[in-house]
Parts: C-alpha cells; sequence; structure tokens
C-alpha cells in the first residue's frame, strides 16, 4: 500500500513512466484472470489497457486521491467492471463489485451529448491542427479538469484573465476549423 | 455565480448540488447557452479520445519492447524482510538498523561476466578473476581487481561491483563515498540500485535520515527492488 501510494502520486504527477510500470506490473496476471470468461486475447488487452487508462484519467482528475484498497485492486476492479459490461450478463455474479470506489468512478457522464463518430473524428481532426499553446490549455481543462487558476500555475499564465481569453480563443478557432471542414 | 463561471465549474467537476440544479435548468430554458455546453462537452470527448489513443499506443507499444527479466534475487531478501515485520509485530520496539542491514543485504549477483566473451585480452582475464574473487566472498581482492579494470575501461560497472565490494568488505564509509560521487554514464542501469546500496550502507551506519532519502528514491521509482524498499521504510519511519 505504501509503494501504490507512492505510485499514485507519481501518476499525479503525470508521469507516464510509472503508468508504463504499472502496466506491465499486473497485465500478466489480468491476462490469466480474464481468460476463462471466454473473451477474445484482443478483447482482454483492450480492457485491460482501457483500465489503466482509466485509473490515469482519475488520478490525474483529482477522482483518486487516496486509495482505499491496493492499486492491483482498483485496476482489477475497473477492469472487471469492463469485462462485466462487455459481457453484458447481468446476472453474472462471479464479479464482485465490492469495490466501490472504483466502480463509482466508472459512472457516466451527466449532461453527456451523443456524438456520431464521423462527428467525433471531424473534432480530433480539427484539435489536431491547432497550436500548441492551444491544446495545452483545452487539453488542462476538458482532459485534466484543471481550472483556471491551476492552469495558471501549470502554465505561467500572468493572470487568470489571460488564461481565460486564452481559452476563448481557442474554442473559437476549433469551431472555425469545424466549420471549414463541413464547408 | 454567471453563466460562464457556473459552465466552467461544471467541467471542473466541483458544482454543488444547488449549482447543478441551477445548471439543469439553464440547458432546459436557454437555447444558446445549451448550444455553448454541447460543443463543450463535445470538446471534451474528442480530447480525451484523442488522449486516450495516445496513451493506448503507448502502452500497446510497451508490449513489444518487454522482455522479462530473470533475475529474482532479492525475492529471498524480500522474504526476510517480511518475516522481520512479523516479529515485530510480536516485539514492538526500536528497529535495529544494523540487523535490518544484515538480513537485506546481498551482493549484487554477477551479471558481467558470464556474458563477457572469454576473451584473452587483459581486460578479459582481469575480469573473470575479479568476478572469481567476487563470486568467493573475497570481497578487498574484488575490489582492487574492479578499480583496476575501472581504472582501463572507464565502465560503469567496474565501479559499481567495486563499490558494492567495499560494502560487502564492511568499508561502508569507502562505498557511500564511491557511489555518491560518481556520476553514472548510464544512470538508467545504475542509479536505482546504487541507491539501494547506499541506503543500506546508511543503515549500516545507523544515519536513519540518509538511509531514509535513499530508499525513497528506490521505492518511488518503481524499479528494480522498490518493493524491499518499501518494505525496509516501513520498518524505519
Amino acid at each position: 500500500m505504501v509503494k501504490d501510494q507512492y505510485v499514485i502520486d507519481r501518476l499525479r504527477e503525470g508521469d507516464k513512466r510509472a503508468l508504463d510500470k504499472v502496466y506491465l506490473e499486473y497485465k500478466t496476471e489480468f491476462i490469466l484472470f480474464a481468460r476463462p470468461f471466454h473473451i477474445s486475447e484482443d478483447d482482454i488487452s483492450d480492457i485491460y489497457q482501457d483500465s489503466i487508462i482509466a485509473l490515469y484519467e482519475n488520478v490525474r482528475s483529482g477522482k483518486l486521491q487516496q486509495l482505499t484498497s491496493t492499486l492491483k485492486t482498483y485496476v482489477f476492479a475497473i477492469a472487471k467492471f469492463k469485462i462485466y459490461k462487455l459481457l453484458k450478463d447481468k446476472s453474472l455474479n462471479i464479479i464482485d463489485l465490492h469495490n466501490l470506489q472504483a466502480r463509482e468512478e466508472e459512472g457516466t457522464d451527466e449532461f453527456a451529448v451523443e456524438m456520431t463518430e464521423e462527428r467525433l473524428q471531424k473534432m480530433r481532426h480539427a484539435y489536431k491542427q491547432l497550436g500548441k499553446k492551444c491544446r495545452e490549455v483545452l487539453q488542462l481543462f476538458y482532459y485534466e479538469g484543471q481550472d483556471i487558476e491551476s492552469i495558471k500555475e501549470t502554465l505561467n499564465y500572468t493572470s487568470k484573465d489571460v488564461v481565460k481569453s486564452q481559452k476563448s480563443r481557442c474554442l473559437k478557432q476549433l469551431k472555425n476549423l469545424i466549420r471549414e471542414e463541413n464547408g | 455565480m454567471d453563466k460562464q463561471q457556473l459552465m466552467e465549474t461544471w467541467f471542473t467537476g466541483k458544482l454543488s448540488d444547488e449549482e447543478r440544479q441551477h445548471l439543469n435548468d439553464l440547458l432546459a430554458t436557454d437555447p444558446e447557452f445549451r448550444e455553448e455546453f454541447d460543443f463543450q462537452m463535445e470538446v471534451r470527448q474528442a480530447i480525451r479520445e484523442e488522449e486516450r489513443q495516445t496513451l493506448k499506443s503507448r502502452l500497446k507499444s510497451l508490449d513489444e519492447t518487454v522482455r522479462p527479466s530473470g533475475n529474482k534475487w532479492w525475492y529471498a531478501a524480500a522474504g526476510i524482510v517480511i518475516l522481520l515485520g512479523l516479529g515485530w509485530l510480536f516485539f514492538p520496539s526500536q528497529p535495529d538498523y544494523r540487523e535490518l542491514y544484515v538480513l537485506n543485504f546481498e551482493p549484487y549477483p554477477n551479471l558481467i561476466s558470464p556474458v563477457v566473451r572469454n576473451g584473452d585480452s587483459v581486460t578479459d582475464i582481469q575480469l573473470n578473476q575479479a568476478f572469481q574473487w567476487y563470486d568467493a566472498g573475497e570481497y578487498e581482492k574484488a575490489s582492487g581487481a574492479f578499480q583496476a579494470i575501472h581504472e582501463h575501461t572507464g565502465e560503469d560497472y567496474a565501479w559499481f561491483y567495486r563499490s558494492v565490494s567495499e560494502l560487502a568488505a564492511g568499508n561502508d564509509q569507502k562505498a557511500v563515498y564511491l557511489l555518491e560521487q560518481y556520476n553514472w554514464q548510464e544512470p538508467e542501469r545504475y542509479e536505482n540500485i546504487s541507491s539501494w546500496y547506499l541506503g543500506l550502507a546508511y543503515l549500516r551506519q545507523e544515519r536513519r535520515d540518509d538511509a531514509v532519502k535513499y530508499f525513497e528514491k528506490v521505492s518511488s521509482s518503481g524499479g528494480e527492488l522498490h518493493r524491499q524498499a518499501a518494505l525496509v521504510l516501513e520498518e524505519i519511519r
């Protein structure tokens, strides 16, 4: 647990190498665990990778600050939940969903919008065309859930107002890019 | 809180229940606001997707590059630390640093000489001799031989095994001196493991704070021996 908390702290700082280590550490065990569910090897790998990414996102966004279980249990709880969803077999009791912490964090978003695949790809494409500074601000705000104050700190902006206007300028740019693609 | 502020706070996940209700009402009654909100939700979704794909390719690429390491020598050491930890359950007391040292210290395994070709250059002969002494526990002799090899070749491993030999010979002060002053050419390979031995050397000197510093380094590295380091830390903290 002590070491696990170290890892969490490293992840919070965005240390991707720490994430690599976590990924490799439990991978074999997870594959062995998942095989009896009769899911393809590809799906197993996908689920495992997505669970590791979910871990990273939860730590970075601050949803996960203090572990209430071991790191392995946490990762496995997310992954089991994903297996469960994949199998869509609600009668399957083998999966323990006792790890409430991980389960809650798998919840879907309130107010989420339905997006077509086409729209999503267009937006991704437009996002990639933005300048580095814009992507930084938007990434910190929308992906990592940092507020304006901490973005100001992270990117060394002079004031919160500068961050705010930068952000809305970038959103406008993004909007224009998408419009161009559509037009 | 104005509309913009409300939206902003929503995206950072810090809305109170009351504010969330307010947001909900706004979304239902203010089409312009709704449009802007939906757009930003889409932006978030797109960025998420982008980031996830990047991370995913990173993880996938790991599968291709990683080879398993067959080097399990520290498991025994770990077992001992655990046993020791259990012991303290029954006899809670100030940790005995020297005892912890003795239980955890093990000369780093010889990972060099079986790999090196059995050539007949001067260095190869010196090297085989050095490791023969090292493996036989004649650490003073081994240290001298590694020193000579280092002078010839400047290789990190020679310096590293020289330092470990000194520690094994009981010259912890010298080992600390050697390990702390050296700049590794391959820090990835030697820095972490050196910290482990520095931690042990300080443990032997009963210099707790210095030991903690190095064990913390190892423990947080996630690399070789990080578990053992965490276990030792639990004992001495």
